[in-house]
């Protein structure tokens, strides 16, 4: 037998090390803590990512109360489009026509592509939806009532009163998890619940050129919390929300990934639409199942708040450079919408994942956005508006939504290119969980490695459009 | 079936070089053999790597990081060829 020399590890020292270590670490990640952090890992949610929720009180954005104010909605770049002449005047001379592109059959501007956008918008925009999908009145699907000759209306759930989940047994917990899963049945990708945060909500509603009824066009409006027993309008277009109505679902459609992919051209404008319709019909859905319940619910497209602070309150991402909310699973590529109700929940708290530190050592969605919107540079984050239609008092990358909506008008569709280069923007593979699991370690020098691998590897470049036809990937609602 | 074929080259593989070991009488240490199985395993690695990234409609990242993870597959195996199998026979 030969002696063990000195320091030398031996094969039952190096066994126990390594075994030590292969079951700590999963215990530790997935139900560890850093610091008063709840460390989470959740294939199906997050994707690769460890999550870190913060310990409760400890909100992921900076409000400057003192500065803040609760947005008008006037000054969105939609509603300036109805009153705002220097806009109006700076777009019509760089507008781009649809008609034109398609009898010149402009590579993604064909008759097919503009066929194929509009045509994804047929939930969003009929059925009296418009304007609660894009921003304004709530009607449609979108409506503060239940809708009259639906199924669920005519069934007789009145005569039960309001659910009482309590004594059927079900926990809070419980009805949570059921909303969740109806929620995601109906079609949302993800969903989570906030409590009610004023501040998100718009000051005044005002309802944009997006409607289904023109004589509301320009209809500016507060919205207002007060004892109530159910949302409605009073007479002068005030929006009155029961301060009962305390919590929000939020929830996030995954767009399509090739369609994305072709931005500028028609299929990433269908993914968009096709967002934008599965957006209404779940939301609507949802509002009639929690009223069928018994309770009130207000679902909400673009309208009535601010989806994406919403959105992270409920923890489903962060904000990014882009001026989007980032999932783990999708990036950027999603839709959101929400529906306020007075169905008692359980909050879930808001995530990080490292998207605030990656977005600082990235820029690709500033380098590569068509019309100069997003800052460049790091550092950038201010509270500071950069124009009338970014609300000052939040610390972030404020967008240019003057710029950006440009180019969506010289572009004759909208354009979503911030959300093609994101480097969140990736399937749901396990190489990419492995890259996913590296970001949110938080440091700077691996971002920047991974960012120029991605440039390197050609991510985020448009897909040409006739190979987006030929590709067989969809959205799946469980996917 | 591809994944039982990928099992099948996969534990092949394993089996050829256990065999190649004792056919040439090779003296390897246990962090010799933990060398051989995490390069074989990465040379493993780099080609999942490659299929799925192709498999994503993404050539141009198939190449660039099959490219890569390819290139230190290789010096690994040249490395481990020429400091561990030919310094043990």
């Amino acid at each position: 037998m030969t002696k063990k020399k000195k320091n030398e590890i031996s094969r039952r020292d190096f066994l126990k090390m390594t075994s030590l270590a292969s079951v700590s670490l999963p215990v530790a990640t997935v139900l560890g803590k850093i610091g008063n952090d709840e460390i989470v890992f959740s294939p199906e949610e997050y994707s690769g990512f460890l999550i870190r929720r913060p310990a409760k009180g400890a909100p992921p954005y900076q409000v400057d109360d003192s500065v803040y104010k609760r947005f008008d909605q006037k000054n969105d770049v939609f509603s300036r489009n109805v009153w705002d002449e220097k806009v109006i005047a700076d777009e019509q001379a760089i507008a781009g026509n649809p008609v034109e592109m398609m009898q010149k059959q402009t590579p993604g501007k064909s008759r097919v592509d503009f066929a194929f956008y509009t045509a994804a918008w047929t939930v969003a925009t009929s059925l009296g939806s418009q304007s609660g999908a894009i921003g304004g009145v709530h009607a449609g699907l979108y409506d503060v009532a239940p809708l009259a000759g639906t199924m669920a209306a005519g069934y007789p759930f009145g005569m039960l009163g309001p659910w009482n989940p309590g004594a059927e047994g079900y926990s809070p917990e419980e009805v949570t998890t059921i909303i969740k899963k109806a929620a995601k049945l109906y079609g949302a990708s993800l969903a989570g619940i906030a409590t009610v945060d004023e501040r998100w909500f718009y000051d005044k509603a005002y309802q944009g050129p997006y409607t289904n009824n023109p004589e509301t066009i320009g209809r500016h409006a507060p919205i207002v919390f007060e004892e109530a027993d159910a949302p409605k309008y009073l007479e002068d277009g005030t929006l009155v929300i029961p301060k009962s109505m305390k919590y929000v679902i939020a929830m996030a459609f995954e767009m399509d990934e090739d369609g994305i992919a072709t931005s500028l051209a028609g299929p990433a404008s269908a993914a968009v639409g096709n967002g934008y319709s599965r957006m209404s019909f779940t939301a609507g859905s949802l509002a009639e199942f929690i009223r069928a319940l018994g309770y009130n619910a207000l679902p909400c497209g673009n309208n009535t708040a601010l989806s994406i602070p919403i959105a992270v309150d409920a923890g489903l991402g962060e904000l990014g450079r882009n001026g989007m909310l980032i999932t783990p699973k999708y990036g950027p590529r999603v839709r959101l919408a929400k529906v306020v109700t007075d169905l008692p929940l359980v909050p879930d708290a808001p995530i990080s994942f490292g998207v605030t530190e990656f977005c600082e050592n990235c820029g690709k969605c500033a380098d590569n956005c068509p019309g100069g919107a997003i800052l460049k540079g790091q550092n950038a984050r201010t509270y500071e508006p950069v124009n009338l239609s970014t609300n000052p008092g939040v610390y972030k990358w404020p967008v240019d939504c003057v710029k950006c909506h440009q180019v969506w008008t010289q572009n004759g569709m909208d354009c979503s290119v911030c959300i093609r280069t994101c480097p969140f923007n990736k399937p749901d593979a396990w190489l990419h969980s492995a890259t996913r699991a590296l970001i949110a370690g938080n440091s700077g020098t691996l971002d920047q490695l991974m960012v120029k691998l991605d440039d390197a590897s050609g991510y985020g470049t448009q897909l040409d459009t006739q190979e987006f036809w030929k590709r067989d990937r969809y959205v799946h609602v469980k996917s | 079936m591809l994944n039982m074929i990928i099992g099948a080259v996969v534990i092949g593989v394993f089996w050829f070089v256990v065999n190649y070991v004792r056919g040439k009488n090779l003296q390897l240490t246990w962090w010799q053999w933990l060398l051989t199985i995490l390069g074989l395993a990465f040379a493993g690695f780099t080609l999942a790597t490659v299929t799925t990234l192709a498999g994503e409609y993404s050539p141009k990242a198939a190449l660039v990081l099959g490219g890569m993870l390819g290139l230190i597959t290789v010096i690994w195996g040249v490395l481990m060829a020429r400091f561990v199998f030919l310094r043990a026979s």
